[in-house]
Order: structure tokens, then C-alpha cells, then sequence
């Protein structure tokens, strides 16, 4: 009886189920994930939401504003993407990561990082869009009123800097970039 | 026969429990593939359209950032230099869906733009038309017209005017504007007198909004409403005229100056232009005035998307204001 009861308390030990082991039920949460990062995606771009967050930059400090390691880690970019990041996944116990993907100088892509919680996890969720950044976007104050300079303004001015560089002066496209939320269970 | 089931018994127990340990690892490790097995069919539900759609939406949105789009030089096909813009913007983007190891390109399909630019540039010439007509129709069928401006009239406060300008209220150069449901909307540009008698250049509309122009440096702007020099400038068009609108000049042999304008059709195609209404801009360099030249304000783009498990491709009217249907 002793060796039964042994015997059954092997078997769990060698095949422990945790919460975040792979399961069908874990699967769907995934897929819902997914789902609301595409969704809050395509929402923020038809309502032209974005570009606040992508430009809410201190161009004198070369951070994003009212940040001290260029980055946001306890909290998000006051904007309405930034909110709804809060509501949809920080506030649900997800964890998530905010990036942007731009062409550099060579035209290969950096990554610059605009809220990181930390390295994700095996079972993240991803979702991207595309956004198109021209000469006459204007960046954000910290209050987030489009009250800065223009990106052409400052890919002139030696003395200020945006992450991402002017592709070609003589075209009104500014740079392409790929925005990133990538969104996991902590 | 007890004594020998007495002995070994505690064998078979041992060899039992050890049965039964392995059957619980393997039921477990079974019931893991089952559910591996369960989550490689749910886990990639979505073949990669949310992406194709992504996309077309960022090339849509580009295109009408883009327009309306035109080119000063008449030498230069506008068509074309808008596809090369197009061209580049789909190689930026191609090295974002490429690290997906998705294929992703937007062209502008040949021949399937709309638009005209209307130029005239000779400021010493009268606003008549190729022919030498007085009253003409610029264009019909226009809904759009995101520029129209006159500029460079022959305005000098510091010696009389030339005589360019008519008094009479019969003979004055006049911009007609009427829609299909006749609502007209009219601007007049006229020589009158100020307070102290002196000779005044005025642009005046229907509605009674009236401006002095002051030299030859004024633009008068109809879309926006606005003369330089003039705080209140006059309404603007597109206040009266709604849906699809005719362009035509009156007496516009008492005008001299420059006018530009950008129309969403292509006035080529118009029985107007057919009879000789501009001048071939090709035929002559500079070209004589007025003249047509093709410029972009709808387009058609080709869209397409490819992965290892979806191919899309689609076509998309585009207008400034994004998707046109």
C-alpha cells in the first residue's frame, strides 16, 4: 500500500502541471491575447492613435518623455495607447512590451524599446503594424499636445535627436516603422 | 502452494507498484501528446490575414498622404514619378513583413489615375482660352478642385493701371462656378474707384465679399477664400457649389495674370479640351499658355501579400481622403 501510494506520488512529481504548462484551455487564453493586441492594434491605427505614442518624444533628452533609461519599465507613455495597454493587459495581470522597429542610416531595422516589463516568455503573443512617419510630423510635448518641432526640423538641428533617422530628405516620408506589442502571462 | 505466495509476495507487490508508476508516467506523457497534438491544430487558427489587411491598410493610408499630387513641371510625367514615390515607400515596408517572412508589395496600376493640372503661366496674356475665346468652360463635371488660384495680375498702385481691367459690370472678367443642381457661385475681378476717386482693382464674389488687390504680388486662393492683403477675404466656393460642379471664365479678355488650378478628372477626355480649349504643352518650351499636364488625384493601387499559407492580392481606389469606393 505504502509502495502504491509511493509509486502515484512519483508519477506527479515527474509530470507537475503548472498553471502556465501547455494546455488547450492555455491555448485559447493565448489566442484571445492575440486577439485583443491585433485588435487594440488596428484601433489605435484607424483612429490615428499611433503616432502620439510614437512621437511622444523629449528630442532635448533623446528619451521618451519623463523617462530616466530612455524607456518606460513601472507604467506606460500617457497616451490612449498607453492606456489601453493598462487596461487591457497590466491591469489583468499580463505583462507586455511596447517596441518600435525603424530603418536606420543602412536601412536595416533597430529596434528602440518604449515600455519594457522584461524578457516575455515562451508563450507571448505578438502583433504589428506599420506606420508611416513623414517630414511634417509633429513630435509630443510631456503633457501630449503635438506642440514640438517637426521631424524635418529636427533631423536638422544638430543639437536635438529622434530615434529614428530621415530615409531620404528629399522624399515627405520620414521613416517606416513597425510598432510591437508583445504581451504575455507573468 | 500458500507457502509459495507467502514468499513472493512482496515481489509482486514491488513489481506492481512499479506497473503501475510507469502506467501513470506514460498516461500522463500520452495525454500531453493529445494535447500538443490539440494545440498545434488551435495554434495558429489564422492563416496571416489580420497581416494582408495590416498592411493594405498602412499602403492605403500612405497613398492618400501622398495625394492630390502634382508636378510644376510640365516635362515631368507625374504618373510616374507617383509610382516611384509608391515604389520606395513599398521597399521600407518590404523590410519590415520580409522578418516575418512575409512578401508584401504595392504598385500603382498603370493607366489608372485621375486628375488634371490647369496652367496658365504667360502673365502677359489675356485668361481666353487656346482658340482666343472669351467665354469658355475650364472644365465640367469637377467634384474636386483642391487648388485654383489667380495670381500676378497686372496691379501696380504707383502708375495708372494699364486699361486690362473692365468697369462695366457686363464686361468684367467673371470665374463661374455652377453646380448640377444650379447653385452658382461667381468671383469678379474689376477695375473701381476708392474714397478718393483713385483706380482700385477689386475681387468681388455674389455672396458681396469684396477685396482690394494690392499689387502684383496678390494671390487670390478660391479654394481657401483668401487675397492676400484682405483680413475677411472672400467665401470660398465651396460653400455654394456642392457635388459635381463646371468651371467656366466670362469676358476673360479683360484679365491678365497667371491661374492654376488641380482638378479630380481628367479634362483631356472633355469635349471642351477635344476642340482645342489648351495648348499640347509637349509642342513648345516653355508651353504656351493654357495648358493641361495629368496629375494624381484618385488612383488605383495593387496590393499584395504573400506567405507560405496565404496569398493576398487586392486593388483599391484611393482619393486624399483614403479609401474611395
Amino acid at each position: 500500500m505504502l509502495l502504491l501510494f509511493a509509486s502515484v506520488l512519483f508519477a506527479m512529481q515527474v509530470t507537475a502541471v503548472t498553471p502556465l504548462s501547455a494546455s488547450t484551455a492555455n491555448q485559447h487564453i493565448e489566442n484571445q491575447q492575440q486577439a485583443v493586441a491585433d485588435g487594440l492594434l488596428t484601433q489605435a491605427s484607424s483612429e490615428g492613435e499611433l503616432k502620439p505614442t510614437l512621437l511622444h518624444w523629449d528630442e532635448g533628452n533623446a528619451t521618451f518623455h519623463g523617462t530616466e533609461r530612455g524607456f518606460y519599465t513601472n507604467g506606460s507613455p500617457p497616451t490612449w495607447l498607453g492606456e489601453q495597454l493598462d487596461g487591457e493587459f497590466r491591469d489583468r495581470g499580463l505583462a507586455y512590451n511596447l517596441r518600435v522597429t525603424y530603418l536606420d542610416a543602412e536601412g536595416d531595422r533597430s529596434t528602440k524599446r518604449i515600455v519594457h516589463s522584461g524578457e516575455p516568455s515562451d508563450h507571448a503573443v505578438s502583433a504589428t503594424r506599420i506606420v508611416t512617419l513623414y517630414d511634417g510630423d509633429v513630435l509630443y510635448d510631456a503633457n501630449g499636445d503635438p506642440t514640438g518641432p517637426t521631424l524635418d526640423e529636427v533631423a536638422n538641428d544638430g543639437t536635438v535627436r529622434f530615434y529614428a533617422p530621415d530615409l531620404d530628405a528629399a522624399n515627405p516620408v520620414y521613416n517606416v516603422v513597425e510598432i510591437e506589442v508583445i504581451a504575455w502571462r507573468m | 502452494m500458500a507457502d509459495v505466495i507467502d514468499d513472493d509476495r512482496g515481489q509482486l507487490l514491488l513489481v506492481a507498484g512499479l506497473v503501475i508508476a510507469i502506467t501513470f508516467v506514460l498516461l500522463v506523457l500520452v495525454l500531453n501528446t493529445v494535447i500538443y497534438t490539440e494545440n498545434l491544430g488551435t495554434r495558429s487558427n489564422d492563416v496571416g490575414g489580420d497581416d494582408a489587411i495590416a498592411y493594405e491598410r498602412a499602403a492605403v493610408d500612405h497613398t492618400a498622404a501622398l495625394l492630390p499630387y502634382q508636378v510644376e513641371d510640365p516635362a515631368i510625367d507625374a504618373e510616374a514619378e507617383f509610382a516611384a514615390e509608391l515604389d520606395r515607400w513599398a521597399g521600407w515596408s518590404r523590410e519590415h513583413t520580409l522578418a516575418e517572412r512575409d512578401h508584401a508589395d504595392v504598385s500603382v496600376e498603370e493607366g489608372n489615375t485621375t486628375g488634371t493640372q490647369i496652367r496658365h503661366t504667360n502673365s502677359s496674356r489675356e485668361f481666353t482660352d487656346a482658340g482666343g475665346a472669351t467665354d469658355w468652360t475650364l472644365a465640367t463635371g469637377v467634384e474636386h478642385t483642391p487648388e485654383f488660384y489667380i495670381r500676378d495680375l497686372p496691379v501696380d498702385t504707383t502708375t495708372e493701371l494699364t486699361n486690362v481691367f473692365a468697369v462695366l459690370s457686363a464686361e468684367r472678367f467673371r470665374v463661374v462656378i455652377t453646380d448640377d443642381a444650379g447653385n452658382e457661385w461667381w468671383l469678379e475681378i474689376y477695375e473701381d474707384e476708392d474714397a478718393d476717386g483713385n483706380p482700385i482693382v477689386v475681387a468681388e464674389t455674389n455672396s458681396g465679399n469684396r477685396c482690394e488687390i494690392q499689387d502684383s504680388n496678390t494671390t487670390i486662393d478660391l479654394v481657401a477664400g483668401t487675397v492676400d492683403g484682405c483680413a475677411g477675404g472672400i467665401d470660398p466656393f465651396t460653400e455654394t457649389v456642392a457635388g459635381t460642379y463646371s468651371i467656366e471664365y466670362e469676358n476673360a479678355g479683360n484679365v491678365e495674370g497667371q491661374y492654376g488650378l488641380f482638378v479630380d478628372i481628367d479634362v483631356a477626355r472633355e469635349a471642351n479640351a477635344e476642340s482645342g480649349a489648351y495648348n499640347d504643352p509637349a509642342a513648345s518650351d516653355p508651353p504656351e499658355s493654357p495648358y493641361t499636364t495629368p496629375a494624381v488625384y484618385y488612383v488605383t493601387i495593387d496590393i499584395t501579400y504573400e506567405n507560405d499559407r496565404l496569398t493576398y492580392e487586392s486593388s483599391v481606389r484611393v482619393s486624399p481622403e483614403g479609401r474611395h469606393e
